[in-house]
């Protein structure tokens, strides 16, 4: 990772972008020249119509896809898919919450939680482990639940539970991918407000892709609209009701209130 | 002219692509294979996820060895028991069930139900993960899926059906003794007098040896189809069944170049 193309300390360390990303997917462009500028510290919405692109762009950016062309930069390293230790550097600063999950039936609820910091090569003590997924677990409102099985709680717990997982350890990029999907209304504020609540209190870098438009327009400090592929806008929700495009004003029509 | 030429070239088209999909497959395994066997002995492993291996690959597959091995000595002394009859050779009926189920029958016969159990039971599990995410989760923690997943299936399958096999000879050799008594007629003292006196341990070895392998081969396989799976349900039902199939011949082919290596003397 470290080319020419990784920014000098100091200058743009904190960069997280994508510069005309083409990924395809059984020869079919799932992301078509591409562009999309992350600010640090900011809670970033994308929306768009189903199969634009969001999730094979989150994966993009999770490192877990890699772009037929364009360039990924993270952190201010330029992805290099040949750098297998960078690659495991990058990715230790990434927390993502999956479309369906990906949570581990194998382990309970407490140990979904729990994983990414036990796989760490120098994880903490236990105890500190043990409080940090109990603390977390009640931030989420599921406090208690640590040693249930995961079929022994609703998939609401579920989603809840790997937004948690996504989160622990404190990671710089947090990636989550339709975190309300599936849920009632109640749930899914609840849930947003949780997102918002974590990302204010760490200042983590999320990008949050969902088809719930209101709610993410309530909580995000910039949205970003897919539309086959490419990022059509960029901006703030004041920004997007004024936008020129018919399709962006048709998923952010006005401002709405905080 | 041209449609028959055309005609004439699909079944070498066919024959083409069928021997591109086998090398793929061939090349994939073996590269797999290497990958295993590169993590396997290096110091880090995760030894929850192989202690739970263990548990998963062996002490659930003692019930079906157990049944398996059981029926396989009993057939092996009724086959031999017309032989026996005939002549009256009782004191080889040891020799003869033993040998077939220590060498051969036990291993292979244990090796296809452990095949049909764990191997196509580790594919299904390892495809799942690969349609709901969870081997890219797994990748973003910095984790080799290799290393995490298919190592610890490779060692518990290689350690358990080795131990399966031993349990399995027992058992086999008990099927054949009450069998021997109930059916034949003939005193167990003479079927366990028999196995004893036929110098066998050769023979046991080689099961053992044949159970090595067959655990890495159905290891290699499983791990294979199931990390490979591509589409949703359909493509995971496909991925059991190519694994359930292959192994079956792998099985085959490495009995029978252990078998010419070993030589006939067993």
């Amino acid at each position: 990772m470290s080319d020419g193309s990784t920014d000098p300390p100091g200058s743009r360390s904190d960069r997280i972008d994508a510069e005309h990303l083409v990924v395809r997917l059984g020869g079919t462009p799932a992301l078509d020249d591409c562009d999309l500028r992350l600010e640090k510290g900011l809670l970033h919405g994308l929306a768009g119509p189903g199969g634009s692109g969001k999730t094979t762009l989150l994966k993009t950016l999770a490192t877990l896809r890699f772009p037929d062309s364009g360039t990924v930069t993270l952190f201010g390293v330029r992805v290099d898919p040949a750098d297998r230790e960078g690659l495991r550097s990058l990715r230790s600063r990434i927390g993502m919450q999956f479309q369906n999950l990906a949570l581990f039936d194998f382990l309970d609820v407490g140990g979904n939680v729990a994983f990414p910091v036990r796989q760490d090569p120098n994880p903490p003590p236990p105890d500190v482990v043990e409080a940090e997924v109990e603390s977390l677990l009640a931030a989420m409102g599921l406090a208690g639940t640590a040693r249930l099985r995961l079929n022994e709680i609703s998939g609401g717990m579920q989603r809840r539970v790997a937004l948690a997982r996504a989160v622990m350890g404190r990671p710089d990029l947090c990636l989550l991918d339709d975190p309300s999907s599936g849920l009632d209304p109640v749930n899914s504020s609840r849930i947003f407000e949780r997102i918002r609540a974590i990302q204010r209190e760490r200042g983590t870098t999320m990008v949050v892709a969902s088809h719930d438009v209101d709610r993410l327009a309530r909580v995000c400090d910039r949205l970003h609209v897919l539309r086959a592929g490419r990022a059509v806008f960029s901006g703030t929700l004041a920004e997007a009701a004024e936008s020129a495009d018919p399709d962006v004003r048709t998923f952010f029509p006005r401002p709405l209130a905080a | 002219m041209k449609a028959l030429a055309r005609f004439s070239s699909v079944p070498v088209a066919a024959a083409g692509r069928t021997l591109l999909a086998a090398c793929r497959v061939v090349g994939g395994m073996s590269t797999l294979q290497v990958r295993i066997l590169r993590a396997t002995f290096s110091a880090d492993h995760d030894y929850d996820e192989t202690l739970r291996q263990f548990h998963q690959v062996g002490v659930r597959s003692v019930g079906v060895v157990v049944a398996t091995a059981l029926l396989t000595g009993a057939i092996m002394v009724i086959q031999s028991g017309d032989f026996v009859e005939r002549t009256g050779a009782t004191s080889l009926v040891g020799w003869a069930a033993g040998t077939a189920v220590l060498a051969e029958v036990g291993p292979i016969l244990i090796g296809l139900m452990f095949s049909g159990r764990v191997g196509a039971n580790n594919t299904a599990e390892l495809g799942a993960m690969v349609i709901t995410d969870q081997v890219d989760a797994v990748r973003l923690l910095g984790l080799d899926p290799v290393r995490y997943l298919a190592v610890p299936r490779f060692l518990a399958m290689i350690v358990m059906l080795v131990l399966l096999t031993c349990v399995g000879d027992l058992f086999a050799l008990l099927g054949g003794a009450v069998t021997c008594q109930v059916l034949l007629q003939i005193d167990m003292h003479v079927f366990w007098q028999s196995v004893f006196e036929s110098h066998l341990l050769n023979y046991f070895a080689m099961g053992l040896v044949k159970g090595f392998a067959f655990g890495g081969a159905i290891a290699v396989v499983s791990c294979h189809y199931g990390l490979a799976v591509k589409g949703g349900a359909e493509g995971l039902g496909r991925a059991v069944n190519n694994s359930v199939v292959t192994a079956a011949i792998a099985i085959f082919v490495v009995n029978f170049v252990i078998s010419a290596l070993w030589g006939g003397g067993g």
